[in-house]
């Protein structure tokens, strides 16, 4: 057995195990148990629903395998499957819209899955290994220069699964379009695993403590963050909010991973653990609510919604906790992950600029979440309209999303419990990195001065923002009619105007240009060759029959035998203008025809073989 | 006794299917069974072969004089770690593609005896040359002097169009004219190389692990150099090389899928193993390593891996896709032998070994389409998974290894090559090398799997495919068998390739 895990693919797979990978192999079996429960009602009367269950379990499995990979290439093989395997969720359904989500998610995936490689090809072959173990032991006399692009390359890979910004185009099409439980997997888990991969990378690779990298990280993230939440403002989809809500959220967690390369310690790594748990838990719940709306109504659409919360007043628990606590508010457990991150921080912020103004994109961003959970809230739950005629949610919908919910609530309530989580369950890789003992993060005063200040001006700012974005910009008013418009024009989509145009038609035109001059090249050359080299030559007008000798020759034979004058017999003039005629017309054929000068090629070669060989 | 035996078993896979083909041509049988008997006669003959292949691999003669006149001109043949390699990638191809081509060849939908009678006569005549290009390539395998190798060389072209021009129709005749031209002005340049060598050094150019050549000093190197280059370019035009790929993808969509499978995979590697003779086992690495031959070399071969992938997939036709792929996938083994370092040349004959195995899987998936549906263009095949669900399955697995996705094959050979590449002394060659690789196969995906995701996510808004397919012909049951013995071999030699690297990486790196 081990030697067929050490021959694997004539490279190896390893395996490791440590409190971190346990915790959150405990949490992903947890949301793929919620989420196959309420896939049994999702799926139910849906076509062709073999091949999800299919890639359902596919994803499952090279989920445990990406996190208990104990090297790079584990990791590479099981992220590329899960990949690959989750596309299926997202062309699940089959409309024009999954068609363009999928193949964006297909393209964007396979992509980056090449640059990760190349990442590791350097990485194999610079530092000599891929064991996570053996990295760090070699790295840790390397200067970082050296393994910064291979650090770079790698989490390319890993970032286009999470979503950081320039390679999160795919995540709102996708995140819409594949079946619900399948955007709970995704968003809760599968996005998760990038970021896991980001911490790996970064620790084995030996950049933790990079300013580049940090920086580098830290702009993403804060990029990340506010577009999502800007996208996740302006729209009337009930998924799509929730979807770009994720997106935002993953950018909170790449500030934190920033954090933790740039001030490595027990602060940074227990916030962006905590929110990364706190999400994963969140967005179960509200795409599992998502998914229990849609299939009731067959709308996403919130101008159809309104009031639906009224009839299913069960939903309310559940959008009323996540969104609370993913906006901070003191009491639930996103509070305390997003003051740690920021406390962390403000701690590098002492000393960079970039980080100052990040601090302030952060608490901006945190107003700009508590506005869009609140503009759901109020559609769902305060204004009326039509959405109270519709059909009730299922209780299979219901239950699901309420168990996450309930442990949410839980973990807000014991917030000493919850904080020495992550400490309890360290990640071996980035303790052996950062060589040093964690500081109790227990000792962080999460109901500090400081914190309860920025949370407060965050939460005023997000009261505000609703007011001007949402009730002033996206609801407009037609006579008596209120509605949710599409507040971000249509060419606000990376995708679709730039990366597709720039990466499907104008490159591959170039390239396939290029490419076409060289293979017609020597088609080219032959046909220009036949064409004027080889052409035929004209031909000669004859004034008499035949040629001058054949002509002579027949007359002198004719005049020998009496031929010419003889009636009944062919005269010798002409006989031997036919036969000429003949050659001439055999001759021209094989002067028209490439085969002679091939011909003539070879008897000259083998000509010199001999000549060269006897001599 | 024992003696007399191992030059039988030397010879044997040789001429047993030359007179084995011959023998089939001249076949007939009538009456019910004749079909059926037909098929287990093939079989048989198949089998027996792959079992005489064997039978060398283990035990046949090192080496063999069969004439000599001079040092130069005589008949030899070798047995070594190259010989073998080829030798059962070949069976296995021919072997599976041969049991899939009598069901492929037969045609049950004439309508008039006359018709019948031409089909089965075409049918005939595709067999008896597949076994006879069958035996040429063992030869070709065994080859153990430069003379014996082009002979074989020779004959491989001219057996082999047969299989090309096999419809007859006018396509086929162009492609097949077009492929005898550039194969015979490929030879005619590996000639010219032959005898210019064979002036300058005076060495006999028996193949020699390390190089063969003694006579190289200051004054003739130039022309040594030259010489080689041409014998590379002359092997190349068989191997898909760029300045003479032209003939690939005329001829890949006219002939049979068994025969464009057996092109693809087979014959297209022996381009790529007259090259390695001629670098590895006439010239030497050390002679080239670091000359403006190799520059040329890897440059070319890089250009073609780009331009292949690149114009496969702006390709719309199906099998004339995959016939790119072949240029631009064939290219990542000359990739491998112009990097000269032995990491390198390891992955180049993995990449051999398994690019055999996907595109046999790929070509033979496509004859399976076009058999059951008459469907030849990319852009028709939406939907096809609801009716071909396991070649469609199949097909999915060959292109995830062609894209190099763990743990099909693909994967290994590449990151072989790419070890290789970086191990260069000039770091950014190797870095280009390996972006471009890349490039191609992010091209590869985009080509292949584009058709895998039309063929299984159809949409709602488009037709269901027929379920009475279109043609008579319902996909056979040995057919879907091939397919998927194929599509598991490609798993396992990826998972298994370990077993590769114990035999095989010693005897690579004596070379160097």
């Amino acid at each position: 057995m081990m030697d067929f895990l050490n021959d694997f693919c004539s490279i190896g797979l390893s395996f490791k195990c440590d409190g971190f990978r346990l915790l959150y192999f405990g949490v992903s079996l947890l949301v793929f148990i919620i989420c196959t429960l309420y896939a049994f009602d999702h799926m139910k009367g849906g076509k062709k629903n073999g091949r999800f269950w299919a890639s359902w379990i596919v994803v499952f499995l090279c989920t445990a395998g990406l996190l208990f990979a104990g090297d790079l290439f584990t990791c590479f093989m099981f992220f590329e499957i899960m990949s690959l395997a989750s596309t299926v969720w997202v062309f699940q359904r089959e409309t024009g819209d999954s068609d363009i989500a999928g193949r964006v998610y297909l393209r964007i995936s396979v992509a980056c899955g090449m640059v990760m490689l190349f990442g590791i090809f350097l990485a194999a072959h610079d530092l000599g290994t891929l064991n996570f173990d053996e990295l760090i032991n070699v790295t840790r006399e390397l200067p970082a220069e050296k393994t910064l692009l291979p650090a770079v390359l790698i989490s390319v890979g890993f970032g286009a699964k999470a979503g950081v910004f320039l390679l999160h185009v795919w995540l709102p099409k996708a995140y819409t379009q594949s079946p619900a439980p399948g955007t709970a997997f995704l968003s809760a888990v599968l996005s998760k695993a990038g970021i896991i991969g980001i911490i790996l990378t970064s620790s084995s690779l030996g950049v933790i403590g990079n300013k580049e990298w940090g920086n580098i990280l830290l702009v993403l993230g804060a990029a990340t963050m506010f577009t999502g939440a800007l996208l996740a403002v302006f729209t009337n989809n009930l998924k799509r909010t929730v979807a770009c809500s994720s997106l935002s959220q993953i950018g909170f967690i790449v500030v934190g991973v920033a954090c933790m390369v740039l001030e490595p310690g027990g602060l940074s790594y227990t916030g962006t653990v905590l929110h990364m748990l706190n999400h994963t838990l969140i967005k179960t719940a509200l795409f599992i609510a998502v998914g229990g709306i849609f299939k009731a109504c067959g709308t996403l659409d919130l101008n159809e919604l309104k009031g639906y919360g009224k009839k299913n007043l069960l939903l309310m628990p559940v959008f009323a906790v996540s969104g609370l606590s993913l906006a901070g508010v003191p009491g639930f457990s996103g509070y305390i992950s997003k003051n740690m991150m920021h406390e962390a921080l403000d701690e590098i912020a002492l000393s960079s600029g970039l980080a100052n103004g990040v601090s302030l994109i952060f608490t901006f961003t945190g107003g700009m979440t508590l506005c869009y959970m609140l503009k759901l809230f109020i559609c769902l739950f305060v204004e009326n309209g039509k959405g109270a005629k519709k059909n009730a949610v299922s209780k299979a919908s219901v239950i699901t999303a309420l168990i996450p919910t309930i442990l949410m609530a839980v973990s807000g309530i014991l917030p000493r419990a919850f904080i020495s989580l992550p400490s309890a369950a360290k990640l071996s890789e980035y303790q052996a990195a950062t060589g040093e003992v964690f500081k109790d993060a227990a000792l962080f005063e999460y109901f500090g001065a400081e914190a309860l200040i920025a949370t407060g001006i965050s939460l005023i700012t997000g009261i505000c923002l609703y007011y001007i974005c949402i009730r002033l910009i996206l609801i407009g008013r037609k006579g008596d009619r209120v509605f949710y418009r599409h507040g971000l024009p249509d060419w606000f989509d990376l995708e679709r105007y730039v990366y597709r145009p720039l990466f499907m038609y104008f490159l591959p035109f170039i390239c396939a240009f290029a490419a076409r001059l060289f293979d017609k090249l020597t088609d080219f050359i032959i046909y220009f060759f036949r064409k004027k080299v080889f052409k035929p030559l004209r031909k000669k007008r004859a004034a008499t029959v035949g040629n001058s000798l054949s002509f002579g020759l027949g007359s002198f034979l004719d005049k020998i035998t009496g031929r010419g004058k003889k009636p009944g017999k062919v005269s010798f003039v002409t006989s031997l203008a036919l036969l000429n005629e003949q050659a001439a017309a055999i001759a021209r054929m094989i002067e028209r025809s490439l085969s002679l000068s091939m011909l003539l090629f070879s008897t000259g070669l083998v000509i010199t073989l001999i000549y060269m060989l006897f001599k | 006794m024992n003696d007399f035996f191992t030059k039988l078993i030397t010879i044997l896979p040789i001429l047993f299917p030359i007179c084995a083909g011959i023998a089939v041509a001249f076949y007939e049988r009538k009456g019910e069974h004749r079909h059926s008997f037909g098929k287990g006669l093939l079989i048989s003959l198949l089998v027996a072969e792959t079992c005489l292949s064997g039978l060398y691999v283990f035990f046949g003669a090192e080496k063999l004089v069969i004439f000599s006149f001079t040092d130069l001109i005589s008949a030899v043949l070798k047995k070594d770690l190259f010989t073998q390699i080829f030798i059962v990638m070949t069976s296995f191809v021919f072997l599976l593609t041969g049991i899939y081509a009598t069901d492929y060849m037969r045609h049950d939908d004439s309508k008039t005896e006359e018709e019948q009678k031409v089909k089965t006569l075409a049918g005939k005549t595709f067999f008896c040359f597949y076994l006879v290009v069958w035996g040429v390539l063992v030869g070709l395998a065994q080859a153990g002097n430069l003379l014996t190798f082009y002979m074989f060389y020779e004959l491989m072209t001219v057996t082999s169009v047969v299989l090309v021009v096999h419809d007859m129709t006018k396509e086929a005749l162009f492609a097949a004219k077009k492929y005898i031209y550039y194969s015979i002005a490929g030879a005619s340049f590996a000639l010219f190389g032959f005898a210019f060598i064979a002036k300058t050094t005076g060495g006999n150019l028996e193949f020699l692990p390390g190089g063969s050549l003694t006579g190289v000093n200051g004054e003739n190197s130039g022309i040594v150099l030259i010489s080689v280059f041409l014998m590379i370019l002359g092997f190349g035009a068989k191997a898909g090389l760029f300045p003479m790929h032209g003939w690939l993808p005329s001829a890949h969509p006219v002939a049979p899928a068994p025969a464009s499978a057996v092109l693809s995979s087979i014959i297209c590697k022996a381009g790529a193993l007259g090259i390695i003779r001629v670098v590895f086992f006439i010239a030497g690495p050390e002679l080239l390593r670091g000359t403006p031959v190799q520059w040329a070399f890897l440059t070319i071969s890089l250009l073609t891996v780009f331009m292949g992938s690149m114009l496969a997939y702006k390709e719309n036709v199906l099998k004339k896709r995959l016939a790119y792929s072949t240029v631009s996938q064939v290219s990542y083994i000359l990739f491998g032998i112009a990097c000269l370092n032995p990491v390198s040349l390891f992955g180049a004959v993995l990449h051999m070994i398994f690019h055999a195995c996907l595109k046999t899987t790929l070509f033979l998936n496509a004859g399976t389409v076009i058999y059951s549906t008459g469907r030849h263009r990319c852009d028709e095949l939406v939907g096809i998974g609801n009716a071909l669900p396991v070649t469609l399955s199949t097909f999915t697995v060959a292109s995830l290894g062609l894209v190099g996705i763990p743990p099909v094959c693909g994967f290994v050979s590449k990151w072989y090559l790419c070890m290789g590449a970086l191990d260069m002394k000039e770091t950014v060659v190797g870095y280009i090398g390996i972006a471009i690789l890349l490039i191609s196969a992010l091209l590869t995906a985009g080509y292949l799997l584009s058709i895998v995701v039309a063929g299984f996510f159809p949409g709602q808004d488009v037709k269901e495919f027929d379920e009475n397919l279109e043609r008579s012909g319902k996909v056979k049951k040995g057919m879907l068998i091939v397919m998927a013995v194929l599509a598991v071999m490609a798993l396992l030699l990826g998972v298994f390739a370990k077993i590769f690297y114990d035999l095989s990486f010693d005897m690579i790196y004596d070379l160097f």
